[in-house]
């Protein structure tokens, strides 16, 4: 728009925007239900939460100051950043390497796994089906066996691992905070594997074979064929798999809580497990706290990878 | 704060006072509405000790239904795994539960949620309940918050056939004892290890509350609680000792369930325990004895652990009255022994502890006569919750860290909150 | 996103036959890899409750113990109830996700009006939130709901924090279909929700399947809400039941597993089910 506008540019704009305004009148029926139920059932207890962050609580729960106490919860003596024996950065630390290292390394190998069960072969179907055993068993109860094979007395993939000459003797693997961070990191791609290979494999059903046939008669060599055509195509898919990943590793305790048998603020953690050691051992202000900090962190985490891939340019 | 209770010599005194009042105990009806009349509902929740929790509370429910028809009572039986913070979210979101079966009462009675339990159960009820654990669920003003459930004693369990092999005469009762037999048990070789130590989430607190207690010292200073006091300090010292010297299991954040399992395998020479852990190593082929856990001087500790009951106020006469009947009822000898057995620990009843004195196996034996020397931990002070969290996040760190240094954390962790 | 092409085309050209050892090496090793800790599941429930804990532990009991199949149904757990619960919760959700999802996606795909990025913005706000971290704002909203209502509050709860995943991949399907299609059908007189439902939907199975395998699963594992809100044990679904099988002093290991194996079939027959429309939507919808 210049800057000097003329009179009718005004009225054109007044137009534009009551037709503007009318346009999203319009859209409502349609976005109204997921409108409603994102108000009734994420916004509210997120407001709450807010609110929560702001009292003083004990561990039981139970509310100990009628008024706010301001940002005590957050960097007070016994603040969520602030708490003795936190290490704090230690713990942002390993939430950005948990959530980069366990998204790019599932998304990489759910490439491999998708174009793999792409091909046409003989039983393909039922191997569709082996791989979304992390995903149908739950992810507690694979964190769980996992928890349990890797004891160090009783678990049988250390026993495994020893008859093997892999290890000379048995670990703890799960008593070690970092040990315990890279197993909970392999158990982690382990069960988005499923999710990831599915959601590109649907976009690889999309690929027009047409494009990928006239390009093999021109003489493309198929990584050729695949890092030019079939590569861009899948960016949608890749795009929003990489998004929904990094939002549910971040926020994933179950892995991390089940695999980590080291008790207290050990160098393990990351930001939401942390959360759920103040919920326990500090209540419900502190924690709240916390979690609104890792609400923040996680957007600007988003915010970057927005910045980065701009998923949004194919829907805006 | 000690509290030794003379059970033994209790429980005879009572069981004549009992001989009395036998029979069924029938609801005493507290309120105003007839029976048959009150209408209403009632939340029970209550953690899963075992295989039958569920069925052993139906079996209440459907003995106070035949009384109270119209009380609808929902049960929450949930694992221990999470317990904690359901109760947590249930008190925050202001939805009490009118029956809470838990560990621990002391911030629930602070913030004034509780009806004294005395206020609700009848006097028969009371009486019959063993003082020196009714004691436990006194608050630091001396009000009743809650009463036990079940109650457990810890003992140091040992395996006779290690110790036979070792050439160890008998068990250790001295600090300085368990140090030499820690010693001949791991000379044995073949990965055996002389004492397992549970410094892990579970249990940490129990563990180190044994030791601070063998070292002649508590965790009470005056009002409040000290994690750094000198007898800690020495407790904690020797505990590093005996970590450095190779006589513990290897990881010292095991939980109890680690421990128990390479005692029940037979890799390990002594543990504390409880009843369970000497039926799963009997199971196995594996003989054990129990004795009190050693201290400094000799004399032995043993501690003692008691659930409780909690009655929560939800402001409604009605749910008070049915409440109150309910748990008069759970009390009863009729219902409450089933219930009890259920949970694989021992009674709190008078009668209960009598009856279960007449026909107890040797083992229940063992663990009934140590209510005697039993300490328990300070559940009734309100920073408990508090150093109990720290204890349960940092003592395991003695193994590689200075004792005073760790301890000065845990104070400093619960000094934080206040 | 591109255009839908019937498979014959993919398996011609280009695609042709791959090798049968490069296939069967492949095979194998996603067969091991994704089957080894469901292995170890099933080698521990057909163990006693005391070999569950041997030090060192066997590779195989003495003697497996099928019963502990049989037994399972009848312990205390009782999980017939806690899978029906899964069953409705996780299917009931879905089907909420569906209906609320689809127009929104499909309006979102196909106009652009102003609101438009802040909707899609604040939709994806909400996939950032967990009832994790959102237990007691979510317990406070739902106690009241007892009985088996708690079931709707759970299908609600898990339709709302999965509902963002579901519109952002079914807008981009929509956004693949030629706008052409939907024109055509409008001109021969299908107003906009029929032209959606009949013209639209069939075009877009892998996006829609792929959706409900997401809501579905993630429902099927919801552990935090439900924690807090089923206050009638009988009610509770798998992931609060099973853990009660760890009780303080006796920790039934092999049950644990051995419902845990059981609950895979539900899940397992869904996908088979769905896997044949995933192939089935492409061959339908071939659009030049």
């Amino acid at each position: 728009m210049s800057l000097t506008a003329t009179p009718q540019m005004v009225e054109k704009a007044k137009k534009r925007k009551t037709s503007q305004g009318w346009e999203t009148v319009r859209a409502l029926p349609w976005l109204l239900p997921t409108l409603i139920l994102i108000v009734a059932v994420v916004l509210y207890p997120a407001g709450l939460m807010i609110y929560t962050s702001f009292f003083k609580y004990n561990n039981y729960g139970i509310r100990r100051s009628p008024d706010p106490i301001g940002l005590d919860n957050y960097i007070g003596q016994a603040g969520a950043l602030t708490f003795p024996g936190v290490p704090i950065g230690r713990i942002i630390l390993n939430t950005v390497v948990w959530v980069v290292v366990v998204v790019l390394v599932t998304v990489l190998l759910s490439l491999l796994l998708a174009q793999f069960l792409n091909k046409p072969f003989r039983g393909r179907k039922l191997l569709r089906l082996f791989i979304i055993l992390p995903w149908a068993c739950s992810v507690v109860m694979t964190a769980t066996v996992f928890r349990y094979g890797l004891q160090q007395n009783e678990g049988l993939f250390n026993r495994l691992l020893v008859d093997t000459g892999i290890l000379e003797v048995a670990r703890a693997w799960t008593k070690d905070p970092t040990a315990a961070f890279w197993v909970a990191v392999f158990v982690a791609i382990y069960v988005s594997l499923p999710f990831t290979t599915y959601t590109i494999l649907a976009g690889l059903q999309a690929v027009p074979t047409d494009v990928l046939e006239a390009s093999h008669v021109d003489g493309a060599s198929a990584p050729q064929r695949y890092w030019h055509i079939v590569l861009p195509l899948l960016r949608p898919a890749i795009a929003v798999a990489a998004l929904i990943n990094i939002i549910n590793v971040f926020n994933s305790l179950p892995i991390l809580r089940i695999l980590q048998e080291t008790p207290g603020y050990h160098t393990g953690h990351i930001t939401t497990t942390l959360m759920y050691q103040y919920q326990t051992a500090l209540g419900p202000g502190v924690s709240s706290a916390l979690s609104v900090l890792n609400f923040l962190f996680c957007l600007v985490i988003i915010a970057i990878y927005l910045i980065i891939v701009q998923p949004t340019k194919e829907v805006a | 704060m000690k509290r030794v209770i003379k059970l033994s010599a209790v429980a005879l005194v009572s069981a004549l006072a009992l001989a009395a009042c036998g029979g069924d105990e029938t609801p005493s009806s507290g309120g105003t509405a007839a029976a048959g009349d009150l209408e209403t509902t009632i939340k029970i929740l209550a953690p899963s000790y075992g295989d039958t929790s569920q069925a052993d509370w139906d079996r209440i429910t459907a003995k106070f239904n035949e009384t109270y028809p119209k009380v609808k009572v929902e049960l929450q039986i949930l694992g221990w795994d999470n317990f904690a913070d359901a109760v947590q979210q249930r008190i925050q979101a202001n939805d009490l539960p009118d029956i809470l079966n838990d560990n621990a009462f002391a911030s629930s009675a602070e913030a004034g949620l509780l009806y004294p339990i005395d206020e609700l159960l009848s006097d028969e009820t009371l009486a019959n309940i063993e003082p020196g654990l009714m004691d436990n669920g006194k608050g630091a003003d001396g009000t009743q918050w809650a009463a036990p459930d079940i109650a457990s004693a810890r003992m140091l369990v040992y395996n006779t056939d290690l110790f036979e092999q070792a050439g160890i005469a008998e068990a250790p009762k001295t600090w300085a004892d368990m140090e030499e037999a820690a010693k001949k048990l791991v000379a044995l070789g073949n990965d055996v290890k002389g004492y397992g130590m549970p410094l892990g989430a579970e249990e940490a607190q129990v563990e180190s509350s044994l030791w601070l207690w063998g070292a002649g010292g508590t965790w009470v200073d005056g009002e409040n609680l000290k994690a750094n006091s000198d007898a800690a300090v020495e407790a904690f010292t020797q505990m590093k000792k005996m970590f450095e010297s190779g006589y513990t299991q290897p990881n010292l954040e095991d939980d109890r369930q680690a421990t128990t399992d390479l005692l029940a395998a037979g890799k390990l020479g002594m543990a504390v325990g409880h009843g369970q852990v000497v039926a799963d190593a009997n199971a196995k082929g594996v003989n054990v004895a129990l004795a009190p856990v050693p201290s400094k001087d000799g004399s032995g500790v043993a501690t003692g652990v008691t659930d409780f009951i909690l009655a929560f106020d939800n402001k409604d006469d009605a749910r008070k009255q049915a409440t109150a009947a309910y748990l008069d009822l759970f009390y009863s000898d009729e219902l409450y022994v089933p219930w009890y057995k259920g949970t694989a620990l021992l009674p709190v009843t008078k009668t209960a502890i009598e009856a279960a004195k007449a026909d107890a196996s040797e083992t229940d034996k063992a663990f009934l006569d140590a209510m005697d020397i039993v300490k328990f931990q300070p559940v009734s002070n309100p920073q408990w919750d508090a150093l109990q969290a720290a204890l349960k996040a940092n003592a395991f760190k003695v193994g590689t860290e200075d004792p005073a240094t760790v301890l000065e954390q845990i104070e400093a962790q619960v000094a934080a909150q206040g | 996103m591109a255009k839908v092409k019937s498979e014959h085309h993919i398996r011609g050209g280009i695609n042709k036959k791959p090798n049968l050892a490069g296939v069967a090496i492949g095979s194998l090793l996603i067969v091991l890899f994704f089957g080894f800790p469901y292995v170890l599941m099933f080698i521990t429930s057909l163990k006693t409750r005391l070999e569950v804990t041997d030090i060192p532990p066997a590779y195989f009991p003495e003697s497996p113990r099928w019963s502990n199949y049989l037994d399972v149904w009848s312990s205390e757990v009782n999980p017939a109830s806690a899978l029906l619960s899964t069953i409705v919760i996780a299917g009931g959700a879905t089907l909420l996700v569906l209906l609320v999802a689809t127009p929104a996606a499909y309006y979102i795909a196909r106009f652009r009006f102003p609101g438009r990025l802040v909707f899609l913005l604040l939709v994806l706000c909400t996939q950032m939130l967990q009832p994790t971290v959102l237990g007691v704002g979510l317990f406070q909203e739902f106690k009241g709901w007892s009985g088996y209502a708690v079931w709707g509050a759970l299908i609600l709860i898990n339709g709302a924090f999965n509902l963002s995943f579901a519109i952002w991949i079914m807008q981009a399907f929509f956004a693949s279909v030629p706008k052409e299609v939907d024109e055509a059908a409008l001109i021969d007189g299908l107003g906009r929700l029929q032209t959606m439902f009949r013209i639209s939907l069939p075009l877009v199975w892998p996006g829609i399947v792929t959706a409900i395998v997401f809501v579905f699963v993630n429902s099927w594992n919801e552990y935090a809400a439900a924690l807090i809100l089923v206050q009638q044990t009988n009610l509770q679904p798998l992931t609060v039941a099973m853990p009660r099988f760890l009780g303080l002093y006796v920790q039934d290991w092999q049950y644990l597993f051995t419902v845990a194996l059981i609950a895979i079939l539900p899940v397992i027959v869904l996908f088979g089910f769905i896997e044949k429309r995933l192939i089935g939507g492409l061959t339908a919808g071939s659009v030049k």
